[in-house]
């Protein structure tokens, strides 16, 4: 291409223009799109035994209460 | 970084290894940024989260690539101007007074006169001298790649390239 004293020092100037660095970026969306999301509270199921233990728990004292309650 | 080590790169990224995306991300961000900047009136802040797009975009198509078919390079400022021209449709009309001057301020003041026309003739010309002069003198691309990211033929893009230098040209000559 010929030389352009007009445009050439222009043109220059535009392929110098400042521009951000994305790739921490870019990087952090791949990663967090390819990192499956956790529950915002995780959900940890309670032992058969001990929910069972704490319902008796709960029986026993509800029947406390009422006898309490009638004498 | 040599065409062969751009595919071996590109195999290891559509493996799973997402690091070496980076090294695309390295040599692509600048060209694709400046790019989709003078296709956006020179707003440089929509450009820079629209090239983040567009790279992350690019990292899930790029099974899709075909280097038979075209560069890597290619490939990614077609997706590039596909966003910037979406975008561009969002958006309303920009006044020709509201368009920045983008050049860097040069010493003399003759020259940054020169610099402030010519930045806002480059935002008035024709879209597509606009798009051809972007891409294959602003960007360095060859008329061929360039040719194949407009969907037309390289005989057409040096006209327009031309067509543009001469109104540009013209328009320091007017003002």
């Amino acid at each position: 291409m010929n030389h352009d004293p007009i445009l050439d020092p222009w043109i220059q100037q535009r392929r110098e223009i400042p521009t951000a660095d994305l790739t921490s970026k870019v990087l952090k969306a791949l990663h967090e799109e390819s990192t499956p999301k956790l529950p915002l509270r995780p959900v940890t199921p309670i032992p058969r035994p001990l929910a069972a233990a704490g319902c008796l728990a709960a029986g026993i004292g509800k029947v406390i209460l009422i006898y309490q309650a009638a004498f | 970084m040599t065409e062969a080590d751009e595919l071996e790169v590109i195999r290891r990224v559509v493996d799973g290894d997402i690091e070496a995306f980076e090294r695309l991300v390295v040599l692509y961000q600048d060209s694709l940024q400046r790019m989709i900047a003078t296709l956006l009136h020179d707003e440089r802040r929509l450009a820079e989260d629209i090239a983040q797009t567009v790279l992350v975009e690019a990292f899930h198509r790029l099974a899709d690539f075909d280097p038979d078919r075209s560069r890597f390079s290619t490939w990614l400022f077609m997706i590039g101007r596909s966003r910037a021209l979406n975008a561009l449709r969002k958006k309303r009309p920009v006044l020709l007074a509201e368009i920045p001057e983008t050049s860097a301020p040069p010493n003399d003041t003759s020259n940054a006169e020169t610099y402030a026309l010519l930045d806002r003739a480059l935002q008035q010309l024709p879209p597509k001298q606009k798009r051809a002069f972007t891409l294959v003198v602003l960007e360095g691309l060859s008329y061929e790649d360039a040719s194949c990211i407009e969907a037309t033929t390289p005989g057409t893009m040096k006209s327009r390239v031309s067509r543009a230098r001469e109104f540009l040209r013209a328009s320091i000559q007017t003002d």
